[in-house]
């Protein structure tokens, strides 16, 4: 998976969190440039999108990514890091 | 009436999937549907998976299982649901009305009217009443409200960019047919989140009683459009003063974005804003659930008890 390929899924995922909200550009553009910087806090979801968010995460790689799992997450890059480091099939 | 539980849970394997269809579930079920799901879980019939998402919204709202408001979902269209309890109970209803409004008439104050009135509510971008369905029918007596639910169009919000005139009239038209089909006119609205400006309009539109917005949010594309097919001209210089429909705005206190919503919704429609303390989401509703309030003050709400403030520990912004 290329690392443009990577934040178009984490761009689609909070989406997905944002029922399909369009993201702003600003917050798209930020993701674009540094997944680091993004702190999962600071995308304000509650209970309900960070399930469509791994919903997403899981329907777009088959990776399992469940809420439980984001406790120990403190940034999206984290998240991309759980997903590169999931075994392939 | 039976909602096939196992057939829509056949084949899921991962947590994920089991969320995606509680999700959905969440958004359509009524409370009777939610107690027949309870029975099977009780008699080892239903995954595990199910129990814990029945177990969490047991916990939520206590009587959903065991005392389920009779509403019955009726179809009316993709965006549109009707519930209502079923017909025989109807008559029953209309019946013990119709003696009270007879007692009312001999001088006896009853405070019942001899219709019931209609909840007309606009769900948020999650096409839900920022939460689960079945526990917002459950704090509804189903013998006070018929209930008709409106979502957003599947791929967007209320309206269409550069539609937003076209289809906010065939929404309020296709209301409209609704409710006269229903013989209804006593109409209380209501939206959380994106559904705030559509029930706004609809209360103008509708003649409704009250209007309650709940962190809702009301665009600059919005206001020329409302005007229009309100046909009241609304300005912020000038906010809409009729003595009809009564407006409220909820938000949590802390929320910057749905404070700011609720003041400019109130400079162009005046009426009331109620702050909830220590909330800093865009869901006070679920604050007030986990209160373990909803189900005691959310009729209480509906029905214009808008002095709920204390109770709700809510002060006037």
């Amino acid at each position: 998976m290329t690392s443009q390929g990577m934040e178009l899924i984490l761009i689609e995922a909070i989406t997905a969190g944002k029922h399909n909200f369009p993201l702003n550009d600003q917050l798209a553009s930020a993701i674009l440039q540094d997944a680091n910087e993004i702190k999962l806090s600071g995308l304000n979801f509650d209970s309900l999108a960070w399930m469509e968010f791994c919903i997403s995460i899981e329907l777009n790689t088959g990776v399992e990514l469940t809420p439980d799992h984001l406790e120990k997450f403190e940034t999206l890059a984290d998240v991309a890091a759980w997903i590169k480091s999931w075994p392939e099939s | 009436m039976t909602l096939d539980y196992l057939a829509a849970a056949r084949g899921l394997r991962t947590q994920n999937q089991f969320n995606r269809l509680h999700i959905d579930l969440g958004r359509i079920i009524t409370p009777l549907e939610f107690s027949d799901l309870v029975a099977q879980d009780r008699d080892g019939k239903l995954p595990s998976q199910a129990g814990s998402w029945l177990h969490h919204l047991q916990h939520s709202s206590p009587t959903l299982a065991n005392a389920p408001q009779p509403y019955v979902a009726t179809t009316i269209s993709e965006r549109m649901t009707w519930y209502s309890i079923p017909q025989e109970k109807r008559y029953i209803s209309t019946m013990l009305t119709q003696r009270l409004t007879q007692s009312d008439s001999r001088g006896l104050n009853v405070g019942i009217k001899s219709q019931k009135p209609v909840l007309i509510a606009f769900c948020g971008m999650a096409n839900r009443i920022m939460l689960p369905l079945p526990i917002v029918l459950q704090a509804l007596p189903a013998f006070e409200w018929d209930i008709l639910k409106i979502t957003r169009t599947p791929n967007g919000g209320y309206f269409r960019p550069g539609s937003e005139t076209k289809d906010m009239e065939d929404l309020m038209i296709e209301i409209r047919r609704v409710l006269d089909r229903m013989d209804k006119s006593d109409i209380t609205c209501i939206g959380t989140s994106g559904g705030g400006s559509p029930a706004l309009l609809a209360a103008l539109r509708l003649n409704a009683r009250r209007c309650i917005s709940i962190c809702g949010n009301l665009s600059d594309a919005c206001i020329p459009i409302i005007s229009e097919l309100s046909g009241q001209p609304i300005r912020s210089e000038d906010p809409h003063n009729g003595s009809s429909p009564e407006i409220l705005y909820l938000h949590g206190e802390h929320h910057d974005t749905d404070r700011k919503n609720a003041q400019k919704m109130r400079s162009f429609f005046n009426g009331k804003i109620m702050s909830i303390p220590n909330v800093s989401g865009h869901n006070p509703l679920n604050t007030i659930l986990k209160q373990g309030r909803f189900n005691s003050e959310f009729n209480a709400l509906m029905h214009g008890s808008l002095n709920l403030s204390e109770k709700w520990n809510g002060r006037d912004a």
